[in-house]
């Protein structure tokens, strides 16, 4: 369950994103609270705690709750638990209507648990129905690649089947840079409901610039239609050792480059070795992500105003899948916007994702 | 001094050296590791790798493109034998999950097969191949195989999987390792599996591999592991060949 989605649901005065307290559906913070200056309950120091509900006490009397639940924690705060007798007399009088005992909290705690729970096994249950779909999607486009096969065999010149494809037609040779990008896509939806295949089949070498430079040529076609040109600069002889699934990074990150940047627009592919790996970055013009929606891009399904209004179709697992793949090469992916204009009464710059790709060692 | 004494007493002391040699030699123990590495072309081994693709849907492999390639490959649509599959008759087994098993029920179908292969022979090279990538009830499918291919495949990514596991796994050592681990594991002592490898070498050294077999089968009773004994070690003298 979103976070903002457990804070509407609970009956107590809470911490918002936007670190200030807002009413509980049942109970309201108090005006004191809303004044507040020294802020103990925002404080760092209390996510140091380790169990599920922990209880402290504000310089003002308050209590304050910190419900620890497995993707956030829910600061309750502008209560008076029945056993804080730090608060004073007067003040605990004036707010007696905060007054609550910590088994109504751990009871709300529990609900709340169980009830992420059940949405999570239930979501899980239909994204595996969807997925197990798609195992008859993959058996169809086993039959797309023996039949483009069969026509690249029959029709393309060359002494081997590699050399069949480099000679083939334009046409020919932009349906099978489809159906490899195809193949891919299938195999970044196993990702979600199986992120273990991130890490199957071992690691062997990755040719970084051939990789790169082959990913950005299926990227071409669909570029050229919004009169974008895709270039891949740079240099590097490293082959260091990943995971099958790390081309899963390049193919979100330039599919993404070319879906929302402006036309007419240039994406730059920089690939530069250096004394640890490889750097890569990804830049493309385009409306920039917001400073508030930067921590939120690699939240699964999560897609930003700005990719919102470019493109109303998209499922926000993108950056999402790319993350998972980075994690488990210990590679991070940055974003940074740079500033040029604004139009439309959107701040339009470069979009930069950059990650380091360890070398071998 | 008398020359032609020093020069006789040198003389016989080298001659004795050398005879000792040479006797040193025909009772010492050849090893695998001495031998220069196998002359063999890759094309030529690509034609004798045996390769066999097991999966209900023949659209999913490019086998005759592959077969075009130069590549040997066999295609059943479920398992026929299992005992060729353990006794390392094929160098490479392409495994699917499903629907593989309709004579041998078993109720995991390809994991199972899988599971078996490796219990009766682990050195057997098994690609885990599958459209089953999402399903995180076949984890262990992907995790027990030597390598994965996650369907759906172009022939280019079959023939890099092909040519990245015989450089990788067809090789003089990694058969005398996979041989060496299953005569340790029956028991067998170390003098009678230097008398094999002495054995095997000879017969690559002589180009005549005709005692090879009766020595093997000397050495190990279970005739089941005779079997795969004497596979990989004809597969190491045909790489020398």
């Amino acid at each position: 369950m979103p976070f903002d989605a457990i804070l509407a649901i609970c009956p107590f005065p809470t911490i918002n994103k936007e670190r200030k307290i807002t009413n509980g559906f049942l109970i309201g913070a108090p005006r004191y609270c809303k004044k507040c200056r020294e802020g103990d309950c925002k404080k760092d120091t209390l996510q140091q705690a380790n169990q599920a509900i922990t209880h402290s006490v504000c310089s003002n009397g308050f209590s304050i709750f910190l419900l620890r639940f497995d993707a956030y924690d829910v600061l309750i705060a502008g209560v008076i638990s029945d056993n804080n007798h730090h608060i004073r007399g007067e003040r605990r009088q004036a707010y007696r209507k905060n007054i609550i005992s910590p088994a109504i909290i751990q009871s709300w705690y529990d609900a709340v648990s169980q009830l992420n729970e059940f949405i999570s096994s239930g979501i899980s249950k239909t994204v595996r129905d969807s997925i197990a779909e798609l195992h008859d999607v993959k058996r169809t486009t086993s039959v797309v690649n023996r039949n483009a096969e069969s026509v690249i065999k029959e029709y393309s010149a060359g002494s081997s089947f590699g050399d069949k494809v480099e000679n083939a037609s334009p046409p020919l040779k932009a349906l099978y840079k489809s159906i490899t990008l195809l193949n891919s896509r299938l195999d970044m939806m196993s990702i979600i409901t199986n992120p273990g295949y991130v890490t199957d089949g071992g690691l062997r070498n990755f040719p970084v610039m051939k990789i790169f430079y082959m990913i950005a040529k299926i990227f071409e076609e669909e570029a050229a239609q919004k009169q974008i040109r895709i270039s891949v600069e740079g240099q590097s002889k490293n082959t260091p050792k990943l995971y099958k699934t790390f081309d899963a990074i390049p193919i979100v990150l330039i599919d993404n480059a070319v879906k929302y940047s402006l036309p007419n627009q240039e994406i730059t592919v920089l690939i530069e070795d250096n004394n640890r790996g490889v750097n890569a970055s990804i830049s493309s013009f385009g409306p920039l992500v917001s400073k508030e929606e930067i921590s939120r891009i690699f939240e699964k399904e999560y897609r930003t105003e700005s990719a919102i209004q470019a493109e109303s179709k998209g499922s926000g697992l993108g950056l999402h899948i790319a993350k998972i793949v980075a994690d488990a090469h210990a590679v991070k992916i940055e974003y940074r916007a740079e500033f040029k204009t604004t139009m439309n009464k959107q701040k339009v710059g470069n979009n930069i994702f950059a990650f380091e790709i360890p070398g071998n060692s | 001094m008398d020359w032609k004494y020093v020069i006789g007493i040198i003389s016989t002391v080298a001659l004795f050296i050398w005879i000792g040699r040479k006797l040193m030699g025909l009772f010492s123990k050849k090893q695998l590791e001495t031998l220069p590495q196998p002359a063999i072309t890759y094309n030529e081994l690509k034609k004798r790798i045996r390769i066999i693709v097991i999966d209900d849907d023949k659209e999913s492999f490019p086998i005759e493109i592959l077969k075009d390639e130069g590549y040997a490959i066999d295609y059943w649509a479920e398992v026929q034998s299992l005992s060729k599959l353990e006794d390392g008759y094929y160098d490479i087994i392409f495994l699917d999950i499903k629907g593989i098993t309709k004579k041998y029920h078993t109720p995991n179908e390809g994991i199972d097969i899988l599971k078996h292969i490796k219990k009766e022979n682990p050195s057997q090279i098994v690609v885990a191949f599958s459209g089953h990538s999402f399903d995180l009830s076949k984890s262990e499918f992907w995790k027990i195989a030597d390598d994965t291919l996650a369907k759906p495949v172009t022939a280019i990514d079959c023939k890099e999987k092909i040519d990245e596991l015989i450089k990788k796994f067809i090789t003089p050592h990694y058969f005398w390792l996979a041989i060496n681990n299953i005569l340790q594991q029956h028991g067998v002592k170390e003098k009678q599996i230097r008398r094999i490898e002495h054995q095997l070498v000879k017969a690559i050294e002589s180009k005549n591999d005709s005692n090879l077999k009766p020595v093997i089968e000397s050495v190990i009773d279970d005739v089941n592991m005779t079997t795969r004994v004497i596979n990989m070690a004809f597969k190491i003298v045909g790489l020398f060949k």
